[in-house]
């Protein structure tokens, strides 16, 4: 059924669901980047006088317990998300990536990945943050380490299951049967299987979002000069009652930027399955 | 089957024992004024034979660590049973809805459960405290009744934070479901069965539901496993003396007794339920049985 309606779509329109990914990641990331810069107000000068102030002209979104200017804490806090959640991406690719192909060329490599994997499953992103926080004090760099230990698995796995899914495939039998190796058999289906791997970097780009502020909520990652949407909504708690935007805002910040990369994984998979059946793009 | 069973228990003690062991050695050998790899390496099986014993060891307020471990299991492993329990029936029986509806009804709970498994646990604990503690007054906003003083408030207490951790699981049980039961009727034995003459109901009993609950095991699992160390966040929201403000103090602290005894109980804690929907998958499905524990 799926695969009918799948072939009636046209191949050169684009999913709607990536679009939409794409408008969201583009803005938070005009907006992340210009903190690299330039944000409407000092965030590193506590201004004690306009503490706690309610939106208005001079502050859009109001000011935090410390004076400072909201929307200038949630872009810099957005640009720790965006660093953090994609270097410990990077990471876990280097690692993870090239384990992934191999298991997926030769097939005892699998048993090996499965076992690594559920081995990495033992240490989720908390409790390798709490071990390297204890072992060298915690900061965003720990942080970044225990993210990618935990991305390091579900990357190899999906990069082994996207490899294999399309090995099987005529077009790459065929490939091979005409006498390419396995390496050029697989140039076929590159497209296809990159966006499948992309798609797993998209999902887990949300989880370490997520993460990132739930370990630096509870102490375990970026520490307080910096600034982190987990900063941020930690600050904001013993003010709920009088202020909830001041909680609302970072969350809402979180949820977005994890409702985007669930868009783009789920778009990017449909995209992928759309374009194993017409070939590359 | 009972093969299967022990392959699979041994090969998760095995995996305790490497886990523990790393912990304890990079730990021990990470520690400032550490006692080198012999040192370490001869403390190694002792520790771990008292470990095993219920021994943890004392920590570095010289406070008895299994008495430590006592006290705040007995906030987390309710709290999580509690979210598991809550997690489920909402997620159920949202999916359930959903599965069966049609239209706009059907598009409304769908878009719900999608909907909550974006939402990050830490931020649902913030909102459910801003909501019902802030603005309504109906809960309390943090803290932990002990239960020998008020069993019924404990549970209270308990609560708003388990619905923080169950609520984001609620919506990975709901769309699964949801999504399992929309592609169990378009499947050929569906339409076999259907063929054949059996009605709906007996189909679903008989044909989808054991491919529904090996669908929801597999997507499920991990989510579930995902509550033990989503715990220790909760904690921290609602001001729980649980394991992981325990945890999170002695990593603060550097006190490297109570974070191994700490992660060893993660760990195990992780074990036990990764293990468990190891087993129920298997229970469901008997294609598992003569495969080897990975």
């Amino acid at each position: 059924m799926s695969e009918l309606t799948s072939a009636a779509t046209p191949s050169g329109s684009k999913e709607p669901r990536l679009l939409l990914a794409e408008g969201l990641f583009g803005v938070l990331a005009i907006l992340a980047l210009t903190a690299v810069l330039w944000t409407p107000y000092p965030v590193d000068t506590p201004d004690m006088a306009v503490a706690l102030q309610d939106p208005g002209s001079a502050h859009w979104l109001g000011t935090d317990p410390a004076g400072r200017d909201v929307i200038s804490l949630l872009m810099k806090g957005l640009l720790t998300s965006f660093v953090l959640s994609v270097s410990a991406l990077i990471l876990a690719a280097i690692i993870g990536v090239p384990c992934g192909m191999v298991s997926a060329r030769w097939r005892t490599g699998l048993g090996m990945l499965n076992g690594a994997r559920t081995m990495l499953a033992l240490y989720p992103a908390i409790g390798a943050a709490v071990l390297f926080a204890t072992l060298w004090g915690a900061s965003g760099l720990t942080a970044v380490l225990a993210l990618a230990l935990s991305n390091v698995a579900p990357l190899a796995l999906a990069t082994c299951n996207a490899f294999a899914a399309f090995q099987s495939r005529g077009y790459v039998e065929a490939a091979r049967l005409a006498g390419l190796g396995g390496g050029r058999a697989t140039r076929h289906v590159l497209s296809p299987i990159l966006h499948l791997v992309l798609a797993e970097a998209a999902r887990l780009f949300g989880f370490n979002v997520a993460a990132e502020a739930g370990l630096t909520f509870v102490g375990l990652g970026v520490q307080p000069p910096a600034h982190s949407l987990g900063l941020l909504l930690h600050d904001a708690q013993s003010y709920m009652a009088a202020k909830p935007l001041l909680t609302l805002l970072p969350g809402l910040l979180l949820t977005v930027l994890i409702v985007a990369s669930a868009l783009a994984a789920g778009g990017l998979k449909a995209r992928a399955s759309r374009g194993g059946s017409v070939g590359p793009a | 089957m009972i093969w299967f069973v022990a392959k699979t228990v041994a090969g998760a003690m095995l995996k305790l024992f490497l886990g523990t062991a790393i912990v304890f050695f990079a730990l021990e050998l990470g520690a400032p004024g550490g006692a080198g790899w012999e040192g370490v390496n001869a403390r190694f099986w002792p520790w771990l034979g008292q470990l095993l014993l219920g021994n943890f060891g004392t920590s570095r307020a010289a406070a008895v660590i299994g008495g430590l471990l006592l006290d705040r299991l007995a906030v987390t492993l309710p709290l999580i049973v509690f979210a598991l329990v809550l997690a489920g029936a909402i997620g159920i029986g949202l999916g359930w809805l959903a599965g069966r509806k049609r239209g706009a009804l059907a598009t409304l709970l769908t878009g719900a459960a999608k909907g909550l498994t974006a939402l990050p646990d830490l931020w649902v604990g913030l909102l459910l405290i801003l909501i019902f503690g802030a603005a309504l007054r109906w809960l309390p906003t943090g803290g932990f009744v002990a239960w020998t003083s008020s069993p019924g408030m404990s549970l209270v207490s308990l609560l708003l934070p388990a619905l923080a951790l169950a609520l984001p699981l609620a919506g990975v049980i709901a769309s699964t479901l949801r999504d399992a039961m929309l592609a169990a009727r378009e499947a050929d034995y569906y339409r076999a069965a259907m063929a054949r003459g059996l009605n709906d109901d007996e189909i679903f009993r008989r044909h989808a539901l054991p491919n529904i609950a090996v669908r929801m095991l597999d997507a499920v699992g991990p989510a579930i496993a995902l509550t033990v160390p989503g715990a220790i966040i909760v904690e921290t929201v609602f001001y729980l003396p649980g394991m992981g403000r325990l945890l999170l103090d002695g990593a603060t602290t550097g006190d490297t007794a109570v974070v191994e005894a700490g992660l060893f109980l993660l760990m195990l804690g992780l074990l036990v339920v990764t293990t468990g929907i190891r087993l129920g998958r298997a229970l469901v499905d008997s294609r598992l049985w003569n495969k080897v524990a990975a």
